[in-house]
C-alpha cells in the first residue's frame, strides 16, 4: 500500500533489495523511499529484519542484488558498494555507543577532523541540550545524555540522512518520552531526513511523519501514522499497531455492517464486499462508549457487562462482554469510568474497517 | 531480545581468512609440545614406558601429590575465605592494610618462599614442610576470587535467610558460603594447577614430587624415557584439573538480576574482644606469608654483607633475566590479539575450540613444556638446544594464556559496533583502528605484557632447563648458590626477582584501574 502525496524529491531509496547472512534470508525484496525532510519510522517485529535494513543503508552490509539510492548517488547496486565513510549518513545505534576513552568532545567531534573546533562542538551540544558537558566522559552520563550525545555526533556531520536504530529502548519508560519528543525537535528543526527503526508501535506513531512495516523481508505498507492505525491492510497489522477489537460481521448495503455491537458503517478504504458477504471489522477500543444504564441517553446501544477495569489515570480500559457474549475492550476517558460488574450500554463512533474473512 | 540478537548476527559473520589462519597457527604452536612428549615417549618404547609408569616410583609419586593437593587446598580454602570474610564483611581495624598485605605474597616466588622458609627453619621439609610453604605462597588465588565474591553476592539472600528466622551463623553455613562456594572451588583448582607445576620449593624442602622426579631423571640420571612418562601422567592430571576448572565456572554462575549495581553488603560490627581476635589472626597470617620471606630475605643480605656483596654479574643476570621475559611478554602479546579478535567478534564453534585448546597450556607445567623443547631441539635444531630463542619460545608458551585472557577482555571493549560508528561518521578503517580500536584495546595489551613478564621472571624451573649456554639469569645464579647453601649469596637475586617482578605488578594494579571507562 503506497499512499500518494505532495512529497517532494526522496533523500533515501530502495529498490528490491535483497540481503541474507549464510542460508538464512533477511530481507527478500525491500522496496521503499524516504522523502527529503521527513522522519520514517521502520516498525517490525524482532527478527524482521530491521536493523539489518539500517545497515545495509550505512553500508556496513553488502546487498546481493537490487538497488540502495542516497540522494542522487546509487551507493549500492549489488555488484560495487560506495564504503560506510564515503556515504555520509549519520548513525545512532541502540544503546549510543560512544566512544568510551573519548571525552564528550572529543566524540561529537569525531567526524570533524581538523573542522572540529570548539565552537562547533558547543553549538552542537547546546542543540542538544547539553551544553557544558565537553569534558565528561561517557559512564558520567545517564542513558537519555548519551543518547543525545551520539546524535549530536551523528549530526555534526552534516549528513543527507540520519540512521536511528531503537533509540530510546535503553532508557527507562520515564524518561523515555520526553528524549524522543526532544529527539523529534532537533531532527525536524534541523530538517535531517531521518529513518528511525523500531519495534515499538508508540514510538512509530508518536515521532515519525511516515511509518513503513516491515514484515517478513519486505515493506508491506508505508503511509502516514494515522492513514495506518485507521486502516491497516490487515488483522494482524491492526492488532500490531494497537490494541484492537476484532468482531465478525455481514456486509449489508449502503456501506454498513452488521455486527454484535450493531450496524456500523464502514469507512474509505475498508473491504468492498458483496451483499451478505462474512468480514472481520476492527473496532478500535477507543471508538466505543459505555454508560451506566441510568446514565445513558435515550436511543439506547448494545448491553454489555463490566468484567474488569485497569485504571491508569489519564483514562481507563474496561473488559466488557456484550449480552451475546462477544468480549471486547473498551477505553474511556475522563471522570466517571463504570465499576467492575456494572451492566452498560455500548455506542460506537465514527466509521470502522474491515477486511474480507481470511480462511 | 534486543540483546539476543546482536550475538546471533555476530556468529553468522565469516572471519577473514588471515585472521583464522594466524589464530590456528598459534594453537598449533602452542600445542606442539603436547606432541613431541608424545614422540619422546615413543621414541624409548611404549614398553619400557610402560614399565618404567607402573613402577612403585610412580605410586608414591601419585599418593605425595594427593596428599599435597588435598592438604594445600584445605589450608588454602580456610585460610583464603577466612581473611576474605573478616576483610570484606566485618569491621576489623586496619582492614584496607590488611586488604593489601594478604594479597602480596601472590608476588614472591614459590622457591623464594621456601628458601626462606628451610634457610631459616632446616626441620620445615617433606610433606608438612611443603604444606606450610604452599599454603602461604598459594592462599592469595583463594583470597582474590573469594573477595570479588563476597563483593557482588546480593546481600538480599543473607537478609531473606535472617528474616526467615536463621541465625548468623547458620546464614553464614547455609547462604553465603553457597554464594561463595564455587570461587572457593575455583580458587583450589587454580591451587592445585600450581602444586603440579611447581618444582623449586619442593626441591628446597626434599619433598618428592613428578616435578622433581622428572628433573632428576633428566639432569642426573639421563633418563628421558622415564621423564617423558612420568611427564604424560602429569599432563593428564593437569588436564584433569583444568576440565574441574572449566566445570565449576561455567556453574559457578551467580544469579542476579541483570541492569543492577549490587547494593553494599552490610559489614558486620565487632565487639572490641572478636575485633582484637580478628587483627591478630590478620597479624599473624601477614607475618607468616609476607614477613618472613621478606624478613629473611633482609637478614641474609646483612648477614652476608661483608662477604659476598653483588657483584658485577648481578647486573647481567638482571638483564638477561629482563631481556628474555620482555622478549617473551611482547612475543605473546601480540600473538594472543588475532586469537582474541577472532573468539570475541566472530564467536563460531571452530573459533571457540581454537581459543579453548590454546588455555590447555595452563596445564602444562613449565618442566614439560622445556623437556619437550629440549627434544625438539636435540632432534631437529641442535643449534638451538640452550639458545636463547628456544627460551623465549619456552615462555611465550607457558604464559600465553595470561597474555590471551587480558587482551581478550579488552578486545571485548572494543565492539565492532564502535569502528562502524567511526566509519559511518567519515573516518577510513585505517584512522578508525588508530583512533578507536587501538587506544580502546591497549590497555589490556600492556596488561597482558606485563603479566606475562611477572611471570616469566619468576620462573624457574623451564629456566634451569633451557637457559642459554654461558648465560645466567637471577633465577638460575639463585639457585645455584641456594643449592651450595650459600644463602646469604644467594639473597640479593632473589630481592632482585622480586624487584624486577614488582615493577609490572605495580602498574597491573594502580594504573591500569585508574584508566577512565573501562570499569565493567
Amino acid at each position: 500500500m503506497s499512499e500518494a502525496g505532495g512529497a517532494p524529491t526522496s533523500e533515501l531509496e530502495l529498490r528490491g533489495v535483497i540481503h541474507s547472512y549464510g542460508r538464512q534470508p533477511v530481507l527478500t525484496g525491500v522496496d521503499l523511499e524516504v522523502p527529503a525532510g521527513s522522519i520514517t519510522a521502520v516498525l517490525g517485529a524482532s527478527g524482521s529484519g530491521k536493523t539489518t535494513l539500517l545497515r545495509v543503508v550505512a553500508g556496513f552490509e553488502k546487498i546481493e542484488s537490487g538497488m540502495v539510492r542516497l540522494g542522487g548517488v546509487v551507493v549500492d547496486d549489488g555488484r560495487h558498494a560506495v564504503p560506510p565513510e564515503r556515504r555520509r549518513i549519520g548513525y545512532v545505534p541502540q544503546d549510543g555507543a560512544l566512544f568510551p576513552h573519548l571525552k564528550v568532545a572529543a566524540n561529537v567531534g569525531f567526524g570533524l577532523g581538523r573542522r572540529a573546533d570548539r565552537r562547533a562542538v558547543s553549538q552542537l551540544l547546546e542543540l542538544v541540550g547539553l551544553s557544558g558537558l565537553e569534558r565528561r566522559y561517557p559512564y558520567e552520563l545517564s542513558g537519555g545524555q548519551q543518547q543525545r550525545v551520539a546524535l549530536a555526533r551523528a549530526l555534526a556531520v552534516e549528513p543527507a540522512v540520519v540512521l536511528l536504530d531503537e533509540p530510546f529502548s535503553a532508557l527507562d519508560a520515564a524518561m523515555r518520552a520526553s528524549v524522543r519528543r526532544d529527539v523529534a525537535n532537533i531532527l525536524r528543526e534541523r530538517g535531517a531526513t531521518t529513518v528511525l527503526v523500531t519495534h515499538d508501535q508508540d514510538e512509530a506513531l508518536s515521532m515519525s511523519d511516515r511509518v513503513a512495516i516491515l514484515r517478513g523481508g519486505r515493506i508491506v505498507a508505508d503511509a502516514r501514522p494515522e492513514v495506518l492505525y485507521r486502516t491497516p491492510v490487515d488483522a494482524d497489522m491492526a492488532t500490531f499497531l494497537g490494541e484492537a477489537n476484532l468482531l465478525p460481521g455481514t456486509v449489508e448495503g449502503g456501506g454498513v455492517v452488521s455486527t454484535g455491537l450493531g450496524r456500523l458503517v464502514l469507512q474509505e478504504g475498508a473491504v468492498q464486499a458483496d451483499l451478505g458477504s462474512q468480514v472481520t471489522v476492527l473496532v478500535r477500543p477507543e471508538q466505543i462508549e459505555a454508560r451506566t444504564r441510568n446514565a445513558a441517553p435515550a436511543g439506547g446501544g448494545i448491553s454489555g457487562h463490566v468484567e474488569d477495569r485497569a485504571y491508569f489515570g489519564h483514562d481507563a480500559v474496561l473488559r466488557v462482554t456484550t449480552a451475546r457474549g462477544d468480549p471486547l475492550l473498551v477505553r474511556i476517558t475522563g471522570p466517571g469510568a463504570p465499576s467492575p460488574d456494572a451492566d452498560v450500554l455500548l455506542t460506537v463512533r465514527g466509521q470502522v474497517m474491515a477486511w474480507k474473512k481470511q480462511n | 531480545m534486543a540483546l539476543a540478537t546482536p550475538t546471533l548476527r555476530r556468529s553468522r559473520r565469516r572471519a577473514p581468512r588471515v585472521l583464522a589462519v594466524i589464530s590456528t597457527l598459534v594453537a598449533a604452536a602452542l600445542l606442539v609440545p603436547l606432541v613431541f612428549l608424545v614422540l619422546e615417549a615413543a621414541h624409548s618404547g611404549w614398553d619400557s614406558v610402560m614399565h618404567l609408569l607402573l613402577r612403585r616410583l610412580t605410586r608414591v609419586l601419585l599418593v605425595n601429590t594427593v596428599e599435597l593437593a588435598a592438604a594445600v587446598s584445605a589450608a588454602c580454602a580456610v585460610l583464603g575465605t577466612g581473611a576474605a570474610w573478616v576483610i570484606e564483611r566485618t569491621s576489623v581495624p586496619g582492614r584496607r592494610v590488611w586488604a593489601v598485605l594478604v594479597v602480596l605474597p601472590v608476588a614472591i616466588p614459590d622457591f623464594v618462599v621456601g628458601y626462606s622458609w628451610h634457610s631459616i627453619a632446616p626441620s620445615v621439609q617433606g610433606l608438612p614442610g611443603a604444606t606450610l610453604v604452599m599454603s602461604l605462597a598459594l592462599y592469595p588465588l583463594v583470597y582474590l576470587p573469594v573477595a570479588a565474591a563476597l563483593r557482588r553476592a546480593d546481600p538480599a539472600e543473607e537478609e531473606v535467610a535472617r528474616s526467615l528466622g536463621l541465625g548468623p551463623l547458620r546464614t553464614f553455613m547455609s547462604v553465603t558460603l553457597r554464594q561463595v562456594r564455587p570461587a572457593i572451588s575455583g580458587g583450589c583448582l587454580v591451587v592445585c594447577l600450581a602444586l603440579l607445576a611447581e618444582y623449586g620449593a619442593f626441591e628446597i624442602v626434599r619433598f618428592q614430587t613428578f616435578t622433581t622426579t622428572i628433573f632428576a631423571q633428566l639432569k642426573l640420571g639421563f633418563d628421558p624415557a622415564g621423564a617423558s612418562g612420568l611427564s604424560i601422567v602429569l599432563v593428564l592430571i593437569g588436564m584433569a584439573v583444568l576440565a574441574g576448572e572449566a566445570g565449576v565456572s561455567t556453574r559457578g554462575r551467580l544469579a542476579r538480576s541483570a541492569g543492577q549495581a549490587a547494593p553494599m553488603p552490610a559489614r558486620r560490627r565487632l565487639r572490641p574482644l572478636h575485633a582484637a581476635g580478628s587483627s591478630l589472626s590478620m597479624a599473624v597470617l601477614a607475618a607468616a606469608g609476607l614477613g618472613v620471606p621478606i624478613g629473611t630475605l633482609v637478614y641474609w643480605m646483612a648477614a652476608s654483607h661483608a662477604t659476598t656483596l653483588p657483584g658485577g654479574s648481578i647486573w647481567s643476570a638482571l638483564a638477561h633475566t629482563a631481556g628474555y621475559s620482555a622478549a617473551a611478554a611482547l612475543i605473546a602479546t601480540v600473538l594472543a590479539l588475532p586469537v582474541a579478535l577472532l573468539s570475541v567478534r566472530f564467536r563460531s564453534p571452530a573459533a571457540i575450540v581454537l581459543e579453548r585448546s590454546t588455555y590447555v597450556v595452563q596445564s602444562l607445567p613449565g618442566i614439560v613444556v622445556a623437556l619437550a623443547l629440549v627434544y625438539f631441539a636435540t632432534h631437529y635444531a641442535y643449534g638451538l638446544y640452550h639458545s636463547a630463542p628456544l627460551l623465549v619460545a619456552a615462555y611465550a608458551v607457558l604464559f600465553f594464556p595470561l597474555a590471551l585472557i587480558s587482551v581478550r577482555t579488552s578486545v571485548a571493549q572494543a565492539p565492532r559496533q564502535l569502528e562502524e560508528v567511526g566509519r559511518s561518521l567519515g573516518r577510513a578503517p585505517l584512522s578508525v583502528m588508530a583512533r578507536v580500536t587501538l587506544p580502546l584495546v591497549a590497555p589490556g595489551l600492556a596488561a597482558g605484557f606485563c603479566l606475562v613478564f611477572l611471570s616469566a621472571v619468576t620462573e624457574l624451573t623451564a629456566t634451569l632447563l633451557l637457559v642459554p649456554t654461558g648465560v645466567s639469569t637471577l633465577a638460575t645464579q639463585f639457585w645455584a648458590y641456594q643449592s651450595a647453601t650459600s644463602y646469604g649469596a644467594a639473597a640479593p637475586y632473589a630481592v632482585a626477582i622480586v624487584a624486577l617482578a614488582a615493577v609490572p605488578g605495580y602498574l597491573l594494579t594502580t594504573w591500569f584501574d585508574r584508566r577512565p571507562g573501562f570499569n565493567p
